[in-house]
This record gives C-alpha cells, structure tokens and sequence, in this order.
C-alpha cells in the first residue's frame, strides 16, 4: 500500500480493470461466454475512426471509384488491374482484402464467390464519407464487420435524414480516353421521413497509350479491348418516429448495377488480341432498424443480395471455340446490435447470420455456405483509461451436393483494447488493441474445377497495434497526427499454386506470414484569414511482410507478392475564397510479382502526382454550380501496380457539378 | 508547404533508389561448348528466359536472348529444338516462334502464330526434310520451310496438340485436349511426311502429352489423364504394328539416350520426384529409381547429357527460380545450376 496517495486514481483504475478482465482471460479458454473486443472513445478524443475521408475530400481527389480512393488511406495498398474498370482491390497492412469488410449505410457488402469486392465497381458521386476502422467503434455496425480485420466504412447522400425539403445533387465529367460520366440523385424529406433516388452511367473507351519496356528501349501501344459500360441506381426511404424518451428509424435500401466490360488482361508481349467480356449485375435489397435512448441502442439489418457474372472468350482453344461462364450467388444476411450503458459500463450483444448460394454453368455443384458470428463486449470507461474485451464466435458451414465437405468451422476470437484518455495525457492519447479473425475460403477458392480444394480451412489473421495520436491547436493552425507500429500473422493462408504443371493448380493452406510496420499520418488545417485556407496531410507506411511458411523454401523471409514495403501519399489543397487548388501524389515502393524476391520479379517503384483546380459559383444560399478540372499522373509515368497490367499516363478531366439544397 | 517539400525530397530518394542493373556481360557471337537452357516463366508473365551456361569458364549468363536481341522471348516458350544450324523456340503465350542463329543466338525471324486473327498457341517441334512441324494448341500442326522460314501449310489434327515426333516416315502428334477439361481427346494421329496428310489415328488414353519415338519402330507416349484418379502412364504404339500397348508405368517426360529412354515423374500428391530407366530394346525397365528423390524439389524434366551423365530439370514449386541438377552413371548428384523460371529445355554446345 505504499503505492496509495498521489497515484491513488490511476491505480484504483488499473485495479478495476485487472479485476474485470481476469475472468475473460480464464473464461474465454473454456466454452462459449463471449467477451468482447475493444474500441475505445476518449472522454475528450474521439478515437472511433482511424483514418476518414470527408465529401470535400473526397470531392478533392476526384477518384473513379473506391478503389482510387482508398490509396490515399495510410497502410491501404490497392491492387490495381487498370484505370477505370480495372479489377481494384484491397490488401490491408499485409492482410489480404479478405480481411476487410465493406459497410455501405450500414449494409454489409460482400462477395462470396470471389471473397473479395471489386472496389472499381463502387463509384462515389452520391458518398459523403468513407472511413477505414481497424478498431470495433461504438457505432451500432454489423459483428460480422467488426471480427473482420479491418472496415471500411461508406455514408452515402441517399440513406441520410435531411432538414432540407428537397435536395439535389448531379454532375457530368468528361476525360481522356472517352470517359463519359453523369450523376443525378434527388433527396425529398420531411420532419419524419425521406425518399432518394439517385442513378448514373458511365463509359469509357480506355485505350490509353502505354510504354512497354523492350528490352533497352520503350515501345509505345495502345490499351485495346477496354471499354467499359456501367449504369447504377439506387432508391433509398426512410422513416422515423419517437415513443417517450426512444427514438426509431426505419431505412430502406435498393440497390441495381450493371456493368459491361471487356477484360484487356496482362499485356501478353507479341500478342495483343485479347478478347474477353465480362457482366456484372449486382442487385440487392435491405433494412436497417435502429433504436435509441439513453440506456440502450438497437440495430437491426436484413438484406438479400443478388450478383450475376457472366465471362466470356470467344478465343479459347476448346472445342466449343469459346469459354462461357456464368456465375450466380444469391445471399441472405441479417443481423442485430444491441448496447446498453449502465453507470461507467457499456455492454454490447450482437449476432448476425448469413446465407449464400451459388449456382453456376460450370460443373462445381452448388455450394451453400452459413455463416454466423456472435460476439459480446464490455467496455469500461474511466476518467483515464477505457479498457474493452470482446469476445467474437465464428462459425462456417459449408456444402455442397456433389461432394462431402470438411467440417464445420468453429472458432472463438477473444479481442482486448486499451486506450488512454485526454485526462492522462493533455492532447495525447496511447493505444493498444489486439485483434485475430477468421476469413472462410471463397467459393472459387473451395470449387474452382480441378484446382479447387475442399478440405480448405478459413485463413486467420491476428493483430497487434500500438499507437499514438496527438492533436494540437495553436491558433489558426491545427496540427493531427497519428502513429502506430502493428505486428500481425496470417495462418493456413489460403494460396493458389501450380501442380502438377503450369496448367494444374491448387488452392492450399499452406502459407504463413509474419508482417510487422508502422505508419505515421500528419493532418494539418491552416486557415490564414477569411480568405485563404490551407489543408495538408501526409502519410507514409512500411511493412515488412514475410513468407514464413516453409524454412527450406526459398522464400523463407522474402517479402510476399505484391506488397510494397513503402507507400507514401499527401494532399495539399489551398483555398481562396471559393476557389481551390489541389495536388496529390502517391508513393508505391518496390514490389515482388512472385513470393521469390528475385530482380526478374522485381516490379519498380512509382510515384504519381495529380494536380486540380475548382470554382464553385454559387447563385443563391441553395445553389451551387462547380467547376472542377485537373491532370492526373502529371508526371505522365509509366506505371503497373501488377506485372503487366499498364495504368494510364497523363490523362486530363472535366466535372461540371450542380447542387441544390 | 515545407512539410511537403521534404516529404516529396524523401519520396524522390527512394524512388531514385534502384537496384544496380547487372551490367551485361560481353558474349562472344560464337557460342560453344556449353549449355542453353530454355525456362518458360509463368503463364503472363512474359517472362520466358534463355540462360547460357558457360561450360569453359562456369559462368552463367541469365536472359542472354534480351541481351543478344534487345528484346524479350515473351511468354511461355514451351519447347526449343535445334536443327539445321538455328534453335527454334516455340512461345506459347506470345503466340509465335522464334528462329535463332545457334552460333550467334540473335533472332533471324519471328514468326507470329496468329491465323484468322486468333491466337494459336504454338507449343511443341519436331523436324524432318528441311521442315520444322510445330503444333498449335488451335488444333494443328503447322510446317515451317526451314529456308523461307515461312509457314507453307497447316494440318488439321486433334484437339490441343501437344507433342510431336518424328518415326520413320511420319510425325505423329499426342492430341490432348487439354482445354476441354472432363472431356479430353485420346488420340495420336500419324501424318505421312510426304503427303503431309493425317493417314492414322491411335487411342492411347485420356489427355495425351509428351511423345518420342525410339530406333525399334516404337512411339511412347504420355497420356496424362486426369491427374487424379486416372493416373500419368507411358503408352507405347507399335507402328508396325498399330497395336497400342498401356506400359502402366508412371511418366511425365521422356528422353532418348543409346537406345535408353529416360523418364521423369512427379506425383505431386507425394511430392516425389523419380527417375525411371527403360531399355527399348529389351521393352523392359532396367532402373526404376535411378536418382535420390531428395535432391530434387519439383522434377520437370530428365535430359541426358554427355555419353553417361543426366540432367533433371528442377522447376522449384513451379514459382521459384528452377534448377539443373546434374547426376553421374551412379545416379549421383554432382552440381546445381540456377538457371530461371521453370527451365524444360536444353541444348547442349560441343
């Protein structure tokens, strides 16, 4: 008792949480009492999202689609097929996209036959907000997002409640390499209720020049089957109402896409006559239920989603003389959130279920999967500290008629966090989090023909982050910044290797990697005076990502493919009354094609810069007109993110934006 | 702004930070005595490799072709072969077939395999009378005249050929149909070298690949099945005969050496790698694990070499840079070579 005095809080606190956490630690061995993971509010800092990018960031950077636009979010790295259409997806920290769940409005976004989605398909005239969350948050969010590894966040204009009667938001944009784009959505609200209905199309000719290293010299081609067709809409309602002292909403969400590419493919030297297709049709309906007071919050979702794929060569050697391919999944998911707060204490109970299906032309049966993940979480909140565990249960049923199956999979995932508040430290805050997952084998990764592998176990991820955030004000300038050093490891990763030849292949969990890293992100907002302001942010992430897997292998300890050690990216917009100016450059280190860190699969590093200016005329207080034009890849580089799927070199565009409110 | 200033400073450096490119290595334009070694890469990676081994000095020159050419082989160059004085290199997925000069290794023409606009694939090469017969996987079998480098007809054969041979009078052709997987094709047509007209079709089993012909009127051929139950065997055709007869013993590749075939086999399930010794004469097996399946990781391919040694091609997991591994009369491993991405053949410089 020595300690007793000046420190007396703190300890006190310290007590307190080693006596709620111990039985977690002893219970969460046994059986089936689920505790909970961590995300922590500060008393004084928010610490809900790690990293978002607001409307008039996002308005800023003027991305094709997701894809583009998560490259700016520090320890994202994006694999990227192309411009736009091209297949974009998501590796996170080491971690492949897998790991990553999409929530638009509050509706899980999946993709069960590929595992992963394609975030070129998700187009951003209608998003207010995108958020990349490694931690749980108090946000009422599906549980099967919050096991997941990471998740990604999007608010969109078209499920928001607005004070506004009518709204109305469009823009039309024109680029290079006939790219033609046009967006409308139309909000009306009232007191009690909204309904949306927002649409858009785009095509683009993508037959972009590109250099070809030859040798010692460079050859210059055109991209050729690219083009691209893409029509979306979406209708969107809500209702809310109040009991005594609860508040209620309803929400509805519909959602249709359809998408009609040709597939370019790698860039095959001395052959350059690709001519696959691809449709894509992707449809779904859903519910969201939310419930609120000051004791307790609800949540409850249902969706049924609808996606279609069609593949198509009419050059394959068969004997048909083609390869056709067609793919349906149709998904059930539902799910409830509960949190109750009672003193310094808030609980949280949450169960979701999914169901998918999927039907094919091809001879792989037809495979169902359940999926179900329950969790419980207690979170303790004191004037210093705020402490949580969570316990998470995954379980993965598969089936298929045409053949018997591995066992069903179960798995119980303890998650801890532990963040300090404002109170301790005057505008610093430490935290640390543990987090492990599970992530199912895809329905291709299970069935694809010959090469599929039904006995394939869910790959599981664990991580480790500790980090830092500061915020400073001094007058007009305010000053974030983020720092984090994380370990993470991925077992029974699920890779794809060659047989018994080239043409055999067979999906395995064989792979084991050991990632460790750290990144640093620097936010600063200056605002001179009335008239100038100036927005900076930086970021740069390392990682190292080590196949582990087999130490007489000769990878043991090489960097996996396609996982820049480096990324660097900033953004500065400058404004001056109502205009701005906007430049942004990305930073992609050096990358391996193959697992083996050989020159021959040594891919070189790029660095892109863009640069755009906009004017925004605004005729009344309800609205707005604006310009926006800009360059992208200034620099006019020559760059692949993979081995021979060429990006596009200087391209310019265009965007002509209407608002009204 | 200085903020960014020093971060793009930071940026640039790293960017400016390249690995020091190999300088090349002066090549003499007479190759001899050494080894050229063909590696298909990976399927779209455009990564197909020549590596000369340089058999006076022990030094190893990676990617001599796009150091003699100034450009690459491209993708999946499956089978090389020497006749008449040029190396000719058939690339699958780049859809043509290079000609080289064997002494100076410089390309004398490329020849794109792209008929009606199509990609056809080209994959395996024979040679007989002043012509090179190269099978496409379109479904044919096309003749290049060895002086115009021109290609003077195209064969119609079966589905997906792969292997081709040369016996007496004839070029017989393994029809795999390979891409019609659960449906595959079974037969080895013969086509009369002079006629150049198909004159006779053999059942060997399901998804025919590797072929060779020996000096006893016998064609073995390597119908790969299904790579499951319907397991990898060597088949032999009598071509006097016609008979057809299974051997039921396990091949992925042959080679001939004094009457001796050599044959490779990987089973992947057990990840063993064999060496088999069968004596054509006889038409029995007078080794049936000739090397250590230790010193082999992923056996693609067995070549002999000199009067009594062998060369096992390595292919390293198919994703790591592959192998020679030489062994004695005894079976005995005596030197490993890195050469490239998948090597399956060489040519061998006196």
């Amino acid at each position: 008792m020595i300690l007793l005095g000046t420190n007396n809080k703190v300890l006190h606190v310290f007590r307190t949480c080693i006596l709620i956490f111990v039985p977690f630690l002893v219970t969460s061995q046994t059986d089936t009492t689920v505790f909970q993971e961590v995300i922590i509010k500060g008393r004084h800092l928010k610490i809900d999202q790690h990293t978002t990018l607001n409307e008039s960031q996002i308005k800023t950077l003027a991305p094709n689609d997701l894809g583009t636009l998560l490259q700016y979010i520090n320890g994202v790295t994006i694999k990227n097929y192309g411009g736009i259409g091209g297949m974009k997806t998501l590796s996170h920290r080491g971690l492949g996209g897998e790991h990553t769940q999409l929530i638009i409005d509050g509706l899980p976004v999946s993709n069960p036959q590929n595992g992963q989605t394609n975030l070129a398909n998700i187009q951003l005239n209608n998003v207010e907000e995108v958020g990349l969350s490694h931690q749980t948050t108090n946000q009422l969010i599906p549980v099967s997002a919050l096991i997941k590894g990471s998740s990604l966040q999007l608010k969109t204009f078209d499920q928001q409640f607005s004070r506004k009667k009518f709204a109305l938001k469009s823009s039309i944009t024109v680029g290079s390499f006939g790219q033609k784009e046009a967006f409308v959505g139309i909000k009306k609200s009232n007191d009690n209720a909204f309904i949306s209905f927002n649409g858009g199309s785009r095509t683009y000719e993508g037959d972009y020049p590109y250099k070809l290293p030859f040798g010692n010299q460079n050859q210059e081609v055109n991209r050729r089957n690219n083009e691209l067709e893409d029509y979306h809409f979406n209708i969107g309602s809500g209702i809310k109402w109040r009991t005594h002292l609860t508040s209620h909403q309803l929400k509805f969400s519909g959602k249709r896409n359809v998408i009609q590419q040709e597939l370019p493919g790698a860039v095959i030297f001395y052959n350059n006559l690709a001519q696959e297709t691809l449709e894509t049709e992707n449809t779904s309906a859903g519910l969201n239920y939310s419930l609120i007071n000051t004791k307790i919050a609800f949540k409850a979702f249902g969706q049924y989603s609808h996606r279609f794929l069609h593949y198509h060569d009419p050059t394959y050697l068969n004997s048909d003389g083609f390869l056709d391919n067609q793919y349906t999944t149709n998904s059930l998911e539902g799910g409830f959130h509960f949190r109750y707060k009672w003193k310094d204490f808030i609980f949280h109970l949450g169960n979701d279920f999914g169901y998918d299906a999927l039907k094919s032309s091809r001879n792989l049966g037809e495979p169902e999967r359940q999926t179900n993940t329950a969790m419980m979480k207690l979170k303790y909140n004191t004037k210093y500290f705020n402490i949580e565990a969570s316990g998470f249960s995954q379980t993965f049923i598969d089936q298929n008629s045409i053949q018997a199956h591995r066992n069903n999979y179960h798995k119980f995932h303890p998650q801890f966090s532990f963040f300090t508040s404002d109170s301790l430290f005057k505008g610093v805050q430490f935290f640390v989090w543990y987090k492990p997952s599970s992530r199912a084998p895809s329905f291709n990764e299970l069935y694809f023909s010959q090469v599929g592998n039904k006995e394939l176990v869910p790959e599981e991820s664990s991580q480790i982050n500790l980090g830092t955030r500061y915020i400073k004000t001094y007058r007009k300038l305010e000053i974030q910044i983020q720092a984090n050093l994380f370990k993470n490891r991925v077992d029974n990763k699920i890779i794809a290797l060659p047989t018994q030849n080239l043409f055999v292949w067979s999906i395995q969990n064989i792979g084991k990697v050991d990632i460790q890293g750290g990144d640093i992100h620097i936010n600063a907002k200056y605002k001179l005076n009335r008239n100038w302001r100036l927005n900076m942010q930086a970021g740069i992430s390392y990682q190292e990502a080590l196949d582990i897997s087999d130490s007489q292998s000769p990878t043991y300890r090489n960097q996996i493919a396609y996982t820049p050690s480096i990324t660097g990216n900033a953004m500065a917009s400058l404004f001056y009354k109502k205009t701005g100016l906007h430049f942004t450059t990305l930073y992609i280190g050096e990358r391996y094609s193959l697992n083996e860190n050989t020159i021959g699969n040594l891919l070189e590093p790029y660095f892109i810069m863009d640069l755009s200016a906009n004017y925004a005329f605004e005729f009344s207080k309800k609205q707005k007109l604006t310009l926006h034009t800009g360059v992208k890849n200034l620099g006019d580089t020559s760059y692949n993110f993979i081995k021979h799927f060429v990006m596009p070199g200087r391209n310019y565009f265009i965007k002509l934006s209407y608002e009204f409110n | 702004m200085n903020l960014i200033k020093y971060l793009f400073i930071f940026l640039l450096i790293f960017s400016s930070c390249k690995k020091d490119e190999i300088e090349p290595a002066v090549l003499s334009d007479n190759f001899s005595n050494g080894i050229l070694v063909l590696s298909e890469g990976l399927f779209q990676h455009n990564n197909s490799t020549l590596t000369w081994i340089n058999n006076e000095t022990g030094e190893i020159t990676y990617d001599i072709f796009l150091q003699k050419n100034e450009r690459p082989i491209g993708d999946t160059g499956n089978d090389m072969m020497f006749y008449g004085g040029k190396i000719y290199i058939a690339v699958t997925g780049a859809s043509t077939v290079e000609v080289l000069d064997k002494n100076t290794l410089k390309s004398i023409q490329q020849i794109q395999f792209d008929y009606n606009n199509q990609s056809q694939e080209p994959r395996s090469i024979a040679s007989a009378d002043g012509k090179v017969f190269v099978s496409s996987f379109d479904g044919y079998v096309s003749v290049i005249d060895t002086t115009s480098l021109q290609i003077t007809k195209r064969i119609k054969v079966g589905r997906n050929p792969e292997g081709v041979c040369i016996s007496n009078q004839s070029l017989f052709v393994a029809n795999s149909g390979g891409l019609d997987f659960q449906n595959v094709d079974t037969t080895v047509f013969e086509i009369d070298l002079n006629t150049l007209e198909v004159i006779d079709t053999f059942v060997v089993g399901d998804n025919p690949g590797s072929i060779i012909s020996d000096n006893f009127n016998n064609v073995y051929v390597v119908k790969r099945g299904d790579y499951a139950s319907n397991s990898s065997e060597l088949v032999r055709i009598n071509t006097i005969t016609k008979e057809v007869t299974n051997l039921g013993h396990a091949a992925t590749t042959m080679a001939l050496r004094d009457n001796q075939l050599y044959i490779s086999y990987f089973n992947f399930n057990t990840g063993t790698s064999a060496v088999s010794i069968f004596d054509c004469f006889s038409q029995s097996i007078i080794n049936s694990n000739f090397i250590n399946n230790q010193d082999i990781t992923t056996l693609y391919g067995v070549i002999p070499y000199k009067t009594d040694e062998l060369i096992c091609l390595d292919a390293m997991s198919f994703t790591n840079t592959g192998y020679l591994r030489f062994f004695n009369q005894t079976g005995t491993l005596t030197n490993s070579l890195k050469v490239g991405l998948n090597p399956n053949s060489i040519i061998h410089y006196e």
